[in-house]
């Protein structure tokens, strides 16, 4: 009996590798060749069931890039075997943030949305910036809102950390996807922010999202502004500046 | 009296009117929008030379907008084809500039839904650096709003990258840093690591397969790199078009599957579900047109044991009941 059942499992797995062989050599793609003394034919196997993308549309871009010739000189446009009907774009859904009145240890969140369409390119960033700290525009000795430290006191332009304390003060920013998944990884904790990188104090811009090229991706950009007691009344202001920059 | 008393409301009517307007339009909020084309420009260039390249800018928003022209150098970030900004200038800028109609500006003005048509121009001197100069041409929109309430102005920009290589070519000083695939798998897609590291002077545009063969010899794949740029002094992951388009697919859905699909860390994808066996995937690839040609052969096993295992357990599970089903007819029977 138990001969028989080894024997009848033995047949069942020679028979199973047997068909897992055949099905492999049924997958190959043999590529055909005639010759004779004059010529050689060589043919690659095609897939006539392939998927034909009826999607494409008219195009802006050519398959290959535009190419100009002069004197010493060679010029590629654009990107080889990469269709788009839209050239690379970036949007802002508004010029302006206000936050109103600042009231003391009462945070305020503004947002905006941040939209590309990237399809034009293999992969894009956009980068971020602020010219200056909220400064106070009437104010002759530079008061300023400086940029948070979050609630740890470790937050920073290259790091985001937890801002939730109604008694943590500063201007900081994060980003929510909307469409895609292309804000930078640092913001997937809730209520994490980071600073604005400050062109006056030599910071480096950072990207904000990126991202393989596709169609639009949108996220929502937070900026949070939270002031003490102490903090000298005034109009404050500054400029955020967004850049889309396509990979190289 | 009363003719009076009415001139003086409407005057003081007007006034209020005019200056809910007048503040009213300094706060107004307007979305900006701005489009470019081409996002890349890539130039050969033997000294001397004049090269004007052309390129358009589109306002797509529905406001007037003022853009400030600026060169900025760049340099690779990762491997991936990011770049990030540099500080130092660079000797080229002096002599490049953005002409609208062969006029040199250092900023444009564009209507609502206004496209642009401007030239690129690069004066080439005979006794420039034989090197590579790496740079993107930057819109910034420049806002001039008067405003009066705690606020963050913003501005967009977009870039467009410009390649320049100056000098004769030449056989780059290349090396194929990674060419790798895991020893083992119980299923596809294969995803291959290739990264190209250019000690030359000048960027390359590598350009290479991969075939694949199975135990028997069998070609039974053959993936095409897609072709990018590695820059000078760099290393670059090069993927090809099929992952390029998963990831493109996948990009647009939450991050559950990013392990294998990074953007930042390019494959190449063999998308073979099937696999079994001993298999052997052979590289080469052409570093530029001409040349150095390097060929790297790695190997790599496959065998589906969930697959197998499930098969086995319910065959076993059939052969267990079957028996007992015999024994209990055998049963009946004496």
């Amino acid at each position: 009996m138990i001969i028989d059942l080894r024997l009848k499992i033995g047949f069942w797995i020679t028979g199973l590798l047997g068909y897992l062989f055949v099905g492999l050599f049924l997958s190959s793609a043999n590529a055909q060749t005639m010759s004779n003394d004059n010529y050689i034919i060589k043919m690659q196997g095609f897939n006539p069931t392939a998927e034909i993308n009826v999607d494409k549309k008219p195009t802006t871009n050519n398959l290959s890039p535009n190419i100009l010739e002069g004197t010493n000189f060679k010029v590629e446009m654009g990107i080889e075997n990469l269709t788009s009907a839209y050239p690379f774009s970036i949007l802002l859904s508004s010029n302006i943030l206000d936050f109103g009145t600042l009231s003391p240890t009462n945070p305020i969140i503004r947002t905006i949305d941040l939209s590309t369409n990237s399809e034009a390119v293999y992969g894009y960033s956009i980068i971020v910036f602020e010219n200056e700290s909220l400064m106070a525009t009437s104010s002759a000795d530079k008061t300023f809102i400086p940029d948070a430290t979050c609630d740890n006191g470790e937050c920073s332009t290259e790091n985001s950390s937890e801002w939730t304390n109604a008694l943590t003060y500063g201007f900081g920013y994060r980003c929510d996807n909307v469409t895609g998944a292309d804000c930078n990884n640092s913001f997937t904790k809730v209520n994490s922010y980071k600073q604005f990188p400050n062109i006056t104090n030599n910071d480096n811009p950072q990207s904000i999202m990126a991202g393989v090229g596709s169609k639009t991706k949108t996220a929502r950009i937070s900026y949070k502004i939270n002031i003490p007691g102490t903090q000298a009344q005034g109009i404050y202001n500054n400029i955020i500046t967004y850049i889309g920059v396509p990979n190289f | 009296m009363k003719i009076n008393n009415l001139k003086l409301k409407i005057s003081y009517l007007t006034i209020c009117l005019l200056g809910y307007l007048f503040i009213a339009q300094t706060t107004n909020a307007t979305p900006l929008n701005l489009a470019i084309d081409p996002p890349i420009i890539t130039i050969k260039a033997i000294p001397p030379a004049i090269i004007t390249v052309p390129l358009s800018i589109q306002n797509k928003g529905d406001t007037q907008v003022t853009l400030k022209i600026q060169f900025k150098p760049f340099e690779a970030k990762g491997e991936n084809g990011e770049l990030e900004y540099a500080s130092k200038t660079l000797e080229i800028f002096k002599n490049t500039q953005i002409l609208d109609a062969d006029v040199s500006v250092e900023s444009i003005t564009l209507s609502p839904k206004q496209q642009k048509k401007l030239s690129l121009n690069i004066n080439v001197l005979q006794d420039i650096n034989i090197s590579d100069y790496y740079f993107s041409i930057i819109f910034v929109s420049a806002d001039s709003s008067q405003i009066k309430s705690n606020s963050s102005i913003n501005q967009i920009g977009i870039a467009t990258n410009v390649l320049l290589s100056v000098g004769q070519k030449e056989i780059p000083k290349t090396a194929l840093e990674e060419f790798s695939a895991n020893p083992f798998f119980t299923k596809g897609p294969v995803p291959f690591t290739i990264k190209v590291k250019n000690a030359g002077i000048h960027f390359i545009e590598p350009k290479g397969e991969i075939t694949i063969k199975n135990m028997f010899g069998q070609f039974i794949g053959k993936l095409d790199l897609t072709s990018v740029n590695v820059l000078s002094n760099s290393i670059r992951a090069i993927p090809n078009d099929v992952y390029m388009q998963e990831l493109r697919i996948k990009s647009n859905f939450d991050s559950k599957t990013k392990n294998l699909y990074d953007f930042k860390r390019p494959i190449v994808l063999w998308k073979e579900n099937f696999l079994l066996g001993f298999y052997t995937a052979t590289l080469n690839i052409s570093m530029s047109d001409e040349g150095p040609i390097s060929t790297r052969t790695i190997h790599f096993f496959s065998f589906p044991f969930q697959a197998l295992i499930t098969i086995v357990i319910i065959a076993i599970t059939i052969i267990v009941v079957r028996n007992r089903l015999k024994l209990y007819m055998n049963k009946n029977r004496t």
